[in-house]
């Protein structure tokens, strides 16, 4: 009986060395400190609340819908990559309800990230082509790519975002009788961010807090032409069928790229 | 040292002995629960189980008989069962439902079929986020059961059949220890197992073990926006996945209303007090749709062939109005094509479970 109990609290106290040792190689101590990321959606200069209603090439619309995949988030040091997070749903549907939760933003957070100095930051709007394979019937309901509503069976995608909104079509401002709905989906629509010659450094102490904002009004850009025509240009849901979809998807997937900035 | 020893040792005694003359305990029945093994169909989600509530054999039986039994209403007249019947795919084939006391609702009972598997709240508006926390309301819910807590386990503990099975499915000591929230979680898993089992003809189409007719293969190009030779319909954007739906709150557009304040029922908004949530409700699962009738929240539609009705026509308008809903322009033909597919959702075989028949039949 004894020796069971000693040769069990021997195999014990061995695990968790293991364990204790694993932790201290992997993040020493008091060389790591927390990183914030901190995400707001922002309508050009103005905090992005759902239904408010903003100014388009002299037309009035509303965002009703603003949500997106963001995955390999990293800081760079050099050519290092140091991983904060490697998928995450940004909900600003649920999150963006008034201008003070808006202003708030959506954290990701990582806890320790070694102290030092890096010259970048990367991401990437959307799910990779490796993960792009799952369904979410293969995660749990908790996970970022378990939701059931992002994902299309149809063309064996996730839905990498989603901005919907309306928008007046005459002079008549009460009723927005007009329908915004832009789902982008599919690898081709997979896009990177790479932001470089950055000044982060990373100390011991408080929190470091890096704030990364995106400015929906850049996605209805038109290249140089100003801004999309929502009569014509209003909708996509990446239809492989529909290669007008197709083209519109592949502008607007552009255009999350300049959204994106860093302050 | 032997007299040190003594006063504990009396003590044991003086329990033994008072729990011998104790009713009310149940040590002598034997614990061992067995868990319940759910087959889910191969394209379904896991179904994630709380872990202070897994399901097994004992649990399921007890939660069961909770469910088909009236000794959950005040008068004894009505049980869960009765808004949530079998034959008629877990609901009770009215419009709204109506509660021992005469009193309609303003809401249409919704099919418990795979009821598990929702995780984005439950009811109309998601109100609740567990089948626990929502199996305790119906007993005191006035247009429901109208009964009280109190007076139910009060039943249930002077009920030597029920303390059994309290003790088998639970482990509870003493009769004592039965309480609203032990039933609620029997009765939780026993809605658990009710899934389907995914013999629909869509499903065997998806196995490839049959082709679907011309006019069901249409009506499945429509819903999921397939290809270009039909027109879309849109429905797959909101009921997706192998469930049918994407689990989100949304406005399709039933009730006119001249602002987000006017809604007759506000639904979600009335959970989130978030006025844009107002006149959303849960998008639901179409698996068994052709037995559920009537239609939508407030059982609005009385058959299938309105609510497509609905969806071609554009719905109304308001600031929170889904862009998905705008005037489809369907032909006769198109509609007739959309309503076979919809028929290709049924399957009766998972009823046949003997699990989910009620046991005082
Ligand atoms: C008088 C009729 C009535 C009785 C009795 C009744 N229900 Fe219901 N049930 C309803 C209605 C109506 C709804 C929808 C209510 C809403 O959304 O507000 C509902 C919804 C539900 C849901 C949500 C399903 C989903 O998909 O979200 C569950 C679970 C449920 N009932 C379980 C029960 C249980 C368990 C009992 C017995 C303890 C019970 N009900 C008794 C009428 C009834
Ligand atoms: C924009 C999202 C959306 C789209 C698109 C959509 N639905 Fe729905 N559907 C819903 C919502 C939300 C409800 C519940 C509404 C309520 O009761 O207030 C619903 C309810 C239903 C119901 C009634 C279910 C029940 O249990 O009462 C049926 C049937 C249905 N939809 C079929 C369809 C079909 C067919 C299409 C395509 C023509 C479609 N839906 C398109 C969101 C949608």
């Amino acid at each position: 009986m004894h020796n069971i109990l000693k040769l069990t609290l021997f195999a014990l106290s061995g695990i968790s060395i293991l364990f204790i040792s694993s932790c201290t190689t992997d993040e020493p101590n008091g060389t790591v400190n927390p990183v914030d990321i901190v995400f707001k959606a922002m309508y050009d200069d103005r905090p992005l609340v759902i239904n408010e209603r903003y100014d388009l090439n002299g037309k009035e619309i509303t965002i009703t819908r603003f949500q997106f995949y963001i995955s390999d988030l990293a800081l760079k040091d050099g050519n290092m990559d140091v991983s904060i997070n490697e998928i995450d749903f940004m909900d600003f549907t649920q999150k963006n309800i008034s201008e003070a939760a808006a202003l708030e933003g959506i954290t990701v957070s990582r806890a320790s990230v070694p102290i030092g100095e890096y010259d970048g930051l990367k991401l990437s709007i959307g799910v990779p082509s490796d993960l792009n394979e799952y369904v979410p019937a293969d995660y749990s309901s908790s996970h970022p790519l378990g939701l059931g509503s992002e994902h299309w069976a149809a063309w064996n995608s996730y839905i990498f975002s989603k901005v919907d909104g309306r928008f007046d079509t005459n002079s008549e401002p009460t009723v927005l009788e007009g329908s915004i709905q832009y789902h982008l989906g599919t690898d081709d629509m997979f896009r990177k961010k790479e932001f470089s010659e950055l000044d982060i450094s990373i100390k011991e102490g408080a929190v470091k807090t890096i704030i990364i904002e995106i400015d929906a009004k850049k996605i209805f850009e038109n290249g140089n032409n100003g801004y999309l025509d929502l009569a014509t240009e209003g909708e996509t849901h990446t239809n492989p069928n529909e290669p007008g979809q197709i083209e519109l998807a592949t502008r607007l997937a552009d255009n999350w790229l300049n959204a994106i900035m860093i302050q | 040292m032997k007299i040190k020893f003594l006063p504990p040792f009396l003590l044991c005694i003086i329990i033994v002995f008072s729990c011998e003359n104790d009713d009310n305990d149940l040590k002598d029945i034997p614990y061992n629960p067995q868990p319940y093994v759910l087959n889910l169909p191969d394209i379904f989600p896991q179904m994630e189980v709380p872990p202070d509530n897994p399901l097994t054999q004992e649990g399921v039986q007890l939660g069961r008989r909770l469910f088909y039994d009236p000794i959950l209403s005040a008068d004894n007249s009505m049980s869960c069962s009765s808004c949530h019947q079998l034959q008629h795919n877990f609901t009770d084939g009215k419009a709204t439902s109506i509660g021992i006391d005469g009193i309609a609702g303003n809401r249409s009972a919704m099919s418990l079929e795979n009821v598990g598997l929702f995780y984005n709240g439950i009811m109309w508006d998601g109100r609740f986020n567990t089948l626990e926390e929502q199996a305790l309301e119906p007993v005191n819910n006035p247009i429901e059961l109208h009964n009280d807590w109190g007076n139910v386990v009060e039943e249930l503990k002077a009920d030597d059949d029920y303390s059994e099975r309290f003790r088998k499915a639970f482990g509870i000591e003493s009769r004592d220890e039965i309480t609203k929230e032990l039933a609620a979680k029997a009765i939780a898993q026993f809605e658990r197992i009710i899934v389907s089992s995914g013999n629909s003809r869509y499903d065997q189409f998806l196995r490839g073990d049959i082709f679907p007719t011309d006019s069901e293969f249409n009506g499945y190009d429509m819903f999921f926006d397939l290809s270009t030779d039909t027109p879309d319909a849109e429905c797959s954007h909101c009921h997706n996945g192998p469930l049918l739906t994407t689990n989100e709150y949304i406005n399709n557009g039933l009730t006119p209303s001249s602002d987000l304040l006017d809604f007759p029922d506000a639904g979600r908004g009335a959970v989130t007090e978030y006025l844009f949530d107002n006149g959303k409700f849960r998008v639901p699962s179409l698996r068994n749709i052709a037995l559920t009738a009537p239609y939508m929240h407030d059982g609005r539609f009385q058959t299938l062939e309105e609510v497509i009705d609905h969806y071609n026509s554009g719905g109304h308008y308001a600031d929170n109005l889904d862009p998905l809903i705008y005037n489809l322009g369907l032909t006769e033909q198109n509609k007739e094509d959309l309503l076979a597919f919809l028929h290709s959702l049924t399957d009766t075989t998972y009823l046949s479970n003997p699990d989910l028949s009620n046991p005082f039949e």
